[in-house]
């Protein structure tokens, strides 16, 4: 009887996956996120078999995944997919970790790859030049210029460069580059999986939002932009008249920032009131503050969220503001080899 | 028999199963490549079951009865079925790869092309509609047109893009077609151009570069900042300026470095407005406003032309669409889609310019004529909206497929209601704007101690303050610009009319200001109008009884109400702007004289009018220019010239006359001795003397010599109505005179000799020569290349190495000339591909020396007319090597009297002698 019925099964089975692929042809929505979770699942599994590799420092294994994962990929499409988000995700993990020459070497390939199918992607170009750095410096570089016109703020290429121009002694190098970077204005880094509050990190936009006696935050956000290396007097014209007991500041810094917090100035249709670094409190979310004679000194950490609070006394009526404030890069080498 | 039976049914049953297997398993991979398999794609999930089920039986109910009306304009594009199937192979790079198909012309020949579908959304590519992108063969263009794009018609995308076409902004121009592949109609389409150099040129505007921007979908840039006016690295070319490295960037990182510091910097923001043509940007924020299109914002849809000719950035209208939210009546004339836009809607003189565009565009009823325009087709899109199956089974009901059975058709109402309903809003969003723009103006004003102020609130500005006193007038009364309280030197004294009565002839706008009411909207801020105030000072303080205002837009008078309210003083930017002049009120200069010698040891800008005494000479060191932004007048008379010289053995850079406010500029009795060219900003200058996007110019009794390195002594661009009389030019290093993208050039007397390349070379001209000497060049004595027409009249080329060489679409009508002792006549071709065709001449009553020194290419003509070559008369002779009646209408029509009459009108004498052959000069 049981062998008698037991035929049935594979027909039964048949007849299920069949029964299962009309189901998800017809119902779309069910389709749709079964789908969407397969493919997550998919890139999940993907970093972390590769973490487990990375976390016994094994670049060779590591490098062998990403490999495959951008083989798999290739079988899709040969140029950029769905799987590139991935595959970019997986081998950022692994280059965070590499740290010596040998390292590199092993991920080469990788990042040449990754160049290959989407060569105006920053970071895979630093990679791939650290990499090379160790037996072809002039392709490095040129790999670490495509970089910086990609994004010309961000400060990892800028770093390798300096690090070549350390090892090989070239003073002219690593000068050549530092006016460069703390003169650039321009590029951002947008994180992959959420934006930050000016869309992106970056060095030219921050805002300020003034906060009245009973601390009620009714005044709108005042967004500008920021005029690197100098002092600037930042004025701002609030939407409405109000009262202020001092104002926070925003900033989404793409690399380390110094403010050099001079004076403020609130202006009522009969008078200006200044006021100096003695006049004010500040603090900061995550920041580092520091004083000098008529300065505050406030350290931005890069890619961060950033809010500066300044208080102060009540001041009525104001229709407007200004701060003048020194903003500028921090240094990313000393002063011997990064001479400007 | 029962066994065979069952068999029979399990065999039906497995068939079935296996059909319905495959089918499925089709949808699922339909469905991963159309939703998931192309980078950053994000799509709703769809129902291809039931839309195959309705395509197809559309599809069959279609194949019943054959309807052969006819509807809009017929594209026929043939490609194989296999090759279909390859281009949704391994999306999404199998779509960009061409395939080979054919092109049906209009007089039924077929044309060898490239097809591929087009675009980075897989919604263009696996519907029944897809996106197509075609090139045809070089040498097969259609009106200069080689890559064609079709995307299927949306009524929003076609009217908003005709009303670009119609304000005059840069955009592909767009046509209404039904789309047949494999002689299968697709439905309706829009045909376009394609963005690329071709279209620039199209557009008369030089090969420059084009940049596009797309931080989005499939061409996002990881971790990429994707504000485009902060992200070089994010934009990539589609048209190239050939002067500069494929990859160089330095314009761009200009631009947004400018527009970065012009933001706390009024000395760079003015540098700003310099490079980017503020009417042409007030009129892009017009059409968005009134097409509510605000697609092309800091991310996406972003095109961008950087013109080193004109010096300016443009922006060109990509992807267009009407956006009318019906849910939300507010007018918002402040929207801004991208940072740039953003930051001019601070300004007033940019408030100002565009709502005058938007006043000007709802009077004309512009639109409204637009909207008839595609009405009056209506029946035509009808019938190819009726074999369009995506639009009959987005509309399928079983009632309407039973009826069809005994029909034989199918049809729907469905996108013609759609569009009925839409018309009826946008007519009232357009009737909205225009009352919005005719409201009372909500204004006040106060007695203060030394004057009085007035207070604007919301958008619409007042203007044409009138005041009334009661008793004694003031003498004068000003706005006090810093409210110190007294009268500074960039504040005008305003004095009462011929009437005794004061009329303050300037609009005065509220503040914009930036804001963002919750930290998400930071990433987009929006604008807020607050009120704004404004102070006068009266003289000895007498105040006024009443002021009258006007709306500008409805030109309605009210009188301000007197009553104080709590305003912000006027930002830096929102200046009162002067009726008359369209400028702020305090950026009136005196112009600026030159006399005796001046020295000029670094780069001149010269931002005021100039006057240029006789006898002045300018001692110029190696490499440094004088730009001119403002008109010139410079006289020299004949004894004492006006010279521009070397202070050293090195080359000058340029003398440029650069912008429309250089209009009207005269340089009489000027000598020229040593420039070269140069760069200023993003600005390129290839001539010794550059005349750039200006118009009215005068140049008489020039000499020009020793000019090195760069390719022009005297570069014309963009330049309208230039009169160059009695100009010599010795030795010029390449071109003598080059002359681009310019119109109504006349030059009279000219003497040019010994030049390095061609004596006058022209690209996409117009340009009468007469009573000229043009001698020994070492390439073309003139060269009329680029879709150009000439006019010569009255002039020897002599010893030239070709004498008139007529390229690229264009015409020379040649006249009492002669020809000798050059290597080559005449030479006409081919040269460009993008123009087509090749060169058309007509020579009359002109002496030639030899006639074996014609030559032409198969696309090119010449005809003799009355001429003699090598004394011999020829009455009439057409040298073609096929002929082509495009080029004997031309002939035809560009008759003698035609040309008479053109030379008569501007003054110029033609030859009197009716039997004289050649030049009498």
């Amino acid at each position: 009887m049981f062998f008698k019925k037991i035929k049935y099964i594979p027909i039964l089975l048949i007849i299920l996956i069949v029964f299962f692929f009309v189901f998800l042809a017809v119902n779309f929505d069910s389709r749709r996120s079964i789908f969407t979770k397969l493919l997550v699942v998919h890139d999940f599994y993907r970093i972390k078999t590769i973490t487990s590799d990375l976390q016994n420092r094994n670049f060779p294994a590591a490098a062998k995944k990403l490999n495959n994962y951008i083989k798999f990929s290739k079988k899709i499409s040969n140029d950029k997919n769905y799987m590139m988000t991935g595959i970019y995700e997986a081998t950022k993990l692994a280059a965070s970790r590499a740290t010596t020459q040998e390292d590199y070497n092993y991920l080469e390939n990788i990042f040449k790859q990754l160049i290959d199918i989407d060569n105006r992607v920053y970071k895979p170009h630093v990679w791939y030049a650290r990499a090379l750095s160790d037996n072809d410096i002039g392709k490095s570089l040129d790999h670490l210029k495509i970089a910086i016109e990609i994004s010309p703020s961000e400060s990892d290429a800028y770093r390798e460069i300096l690090r070549i121009s350390q090892n090989t002694k070239d003073p002219k190098l690593a000068s050549k580059y530092c006016v460069v970077y703390y003169s650039s204005l321009l590029g951002g880094n947008l994180p992959m999986h959420f934006d930050t509050l000016f869309g992106s990190f970056n060095n030219n936009k921050f805002a300020i939002k003034l906060v009245n006696k009973s601390n009620k935050f009714t005044e709108n956000y005042l967004p500008a932009s920021t005029s690197l290396n100098k002092n600037q007097l930042y004025e701002f014209l609030p939407t409405e008249v109000i009262d202020s007991d001092g104002f926070n500041l925003y900033f989404s810094p793409l690399v380390g920032l110094k403010i050099n917090l001079k004076k403020i100035y609130y202006h009522s249709d009969n008078k200006i009131f200044e006021l100096n670094i003695g006049d004010i409190t500040v603090t900061s979310k995550s920041s580092f503050i520091e004083d000098s004679n008529d300065t505050v000194s406030v350290f931005l950490i890069p890619k961060i969220n950033e809010t500066i609070r300044i208080r102060h006394k009540n001041f009525q009526s104001i229709k407007k503001i200004g701060i003048l404030m020194d903003i500028k890069k921090m240094s990313i080498a000393n002063n011997n080899l990064c001479r400007r | 028999m029962k066994k065979n039976f069952k068999f029979s049914l399990l065999g039906i049953a497995s068939l079935f199963l296996l059909l319905i297997t495959i089918f499925s398993i089709n949808v699922l991979k339909k469905d991963f490549k159309y939703a998931h398999q192309s980078f950053v794609s994000y799509q709703d999930s769809f129902n291809w079951f039931s839309y195959h089920l309705k395509t197809k039986i559309i599809k069959i109910i279609i194949d019943l009865k054959v309807n052969n009306k006819i509807g809009l304009t017929a594209k026929n594009l043939y490609i194989n079925n296999n090759s279909i199937k390859e281009l949704l192979d391994k999306t999404p790079s199998s779509t960009k790869k061409w395939k080979q198909g054919f092109y049906l012309n209009e007089d039924n020949s077929v044309d060898n092309i490239e097809i591929r579908l087009k675009g980075d959304n897989p919604g263009n590519w696996f519907f029944e509609k897809k996106h197509w992108r075609i090139k045809k063969k070089k040498d097969e263009l259609i009106n200069r047109q080689r890559d064609f794009e079709y995307t299927p018609f949306e009524f929003q995308t076609y009217l908003s893009g005709k009303i670009a076409n119609s304000i005059g902004l840069i955009s592909p121009s767009l046509k209404l077609i039904e789309l047949f592949i494999n002689e299968e109609s697709q439905g309706t389409y829009i045909e376009s151009e394609n963005l690329n150099e071709s279209f620039l040129r199209r557009e008369k505007i030089m090969p420059i570069n084009l940049y596009k921007g797309e931080q989005i979908l499939a061409e996002t840039i990881i971790e990429l900042e994707n504000n485009l006016f902060n992200s070089p690295g994010a934009l990539k070319k589609i048209a190239y300026f050939n002067q500069v490295d494929v990859n160089d960037k330095s314009d761009l990182i200009y631009l947004f470095k400018l527009f970065q510091l012009s933001q706390n910097n009024n000395v760079k923001y003015s540098e700003l407005l310099d490079i980017i043509n503020l009417d042409y940007w007030s009129k892009f924020s017009a059409y968005q406003i009134l097409t509510q299109n605000f697609h092309n914002d800091s991310s996406h849809n972003f095109r961008l032309l950087s013109d080193p000719w004109s010096g300016y950035f443009t922006p060109i209208v990509h992807d267009p669409l009407i956006n009318i939210d019906t849910n939300n009546s507010k007018i918002d004339l402040d929207k801004s889609s991208n940072e740039m836009f953003l930051l001019l809607n601070k300004d007033s003189s940019f408030q100002n310019l565009k709502l005058e565009f938007i006043n000007s565009i709802l009077n004309s009823k512009l639109i409204e004529n637009e909207i008839i325009n595609l009405v009056k087709i209506e029946d035509k899109i009808k019938i190819s909206e009726g074999r369009d199956i995506e639009n009959l089974s987005a509309d399928f009901s079983i009632i309407k497929l039973f009826l069809s059975l005994f029909t034989g058709k199918y049809e729907t109402n469905r996108l013609i209601m759609e569009r009925k309903i839409f018309i009826k809003e946008y007519l009232s969003h357009i009737s909205n704007l225009k009352k919005f723009l005719h409201l009372k103006p909500s204004a006040n004003w106060y007695k203060i101690d030394h004057g009085f102020e007035i207070y604007v609130n919301k958008e619409i500005p007042i203007s044409n303050l009138k005041l009334n006193f009661s008793g004694e007038k003031p003498n004068w009364l000003a706005i006090d610009l810093n409210e110190n309280k007294k009268i500074d030197l960039n504040e005008v004294k305003i004095y009462p009319g011929s009437d005794q009565k004061f009329v303050i002839p300037y609009r005065f706008y509220a503040n914009r200001i930036v804001f963002s009411d919750k930290t998400i909207d930071l990433l987009k801020p929006k604008l807020k109008t607050v009120a704004t105030r404004f102070r006068f000072i009266t003289d000895k303080s007498i105040l006024p009884t009443s002021i009258k205002y006007e709306n500008p837009f409805s030109k309605k008078i009210y009188e301000l109400r007197y009553k104080k309210l709590s305003a912000f003083p006027f930002f830096k930017n929102n200046q009162p702007v002067d009726i008359n002049s369209k400028q702020l009120v305090n950026i009136k200069t005196n112009p600026i004289v030159f006399d005796k010698i001046i020295e000029v040891n670094k780069t001149l800008i010269i931002n005021q009018e100039t006057i240029i005494k006789s006898g002045t000479t300018f001692n110029i060191a190696k490499g440094k220019n004088i730009i001119f932004k403002k008109k010139v007048i410079a006289l020299g008379t004949k004894d004492k010239p006006i010279i521009f010289k070397k202070k050293s053995d090195a080359e000058w850079g340029t003398i440029a006359l650069q912008g429309d406010s250089t209009n009207n500029s005269i340089f009489r009795n000027v000598i020229f001795d040593g420039g070269s060219g140069g760069q200023l900003n993003n600005i390129k200058y290839t001539g010794a003397l550059s005349i750039h996007n200006t118009k009215n110019i005068e140049l008489t009794n020039i000499n020009m010599s020793n000019n090195k390195d760069f390719d022009d002594m005297l570069h014309i661009v963009y330049a309208k109505n230039i009169k160059i009389d009695s100009i010599n030019i010795e030795d010029s290093f390449m071109d003598a005179i080059d002359i681009d993208m310019s119109n109504n050039i006349e030059i009279k007397n000219a003497k040019i000799k010994n030049s390095g390349n061609d004596a006058i070379d022209l690209m996409e001209s117009d340009v009468i020569i007469t009573d000229s000497n043009l001698n020994n060049s070492k390439d073309k004595a003139i060269s009329v290349g680029e879709n150009s027409f000439l006019i010569l009249n009255n002039s020897i080329l002599f010893k030239n190495n070709i004498g008139i060489a007529t390229k690229d679409n264009s015409f020379a009508f040649i006249l009492h000339t002669d020809l000798s002792k050059n290597n080559i006549s005449f030479n006409n071709y081919l040269k460009n591909w993008r123009y087509g065709d090749g060169g058309v001449t007509k020579v009359y009553k002109s002496k030639l020396e030899n006639n074996k020194k014609v030559k032409i290419d198969k696309k090119s003509t010449i005809q003799f007319l009355n001429s003699t070559i090598n004394n011999e008369y020829i009455e009439k002779s057409i040298i073609s090597k096929k002929n082509d009646t495009n080029h004997l209408s031309i002939l035809n029509n560009n008759n003698y009297d035609l040309i008479e009459g053109i030379l008569k009108n501007k003054g110029i004498n033609l030859v009197g002698e009716s039997n004289y052959f050649g030049s009498n000069l």
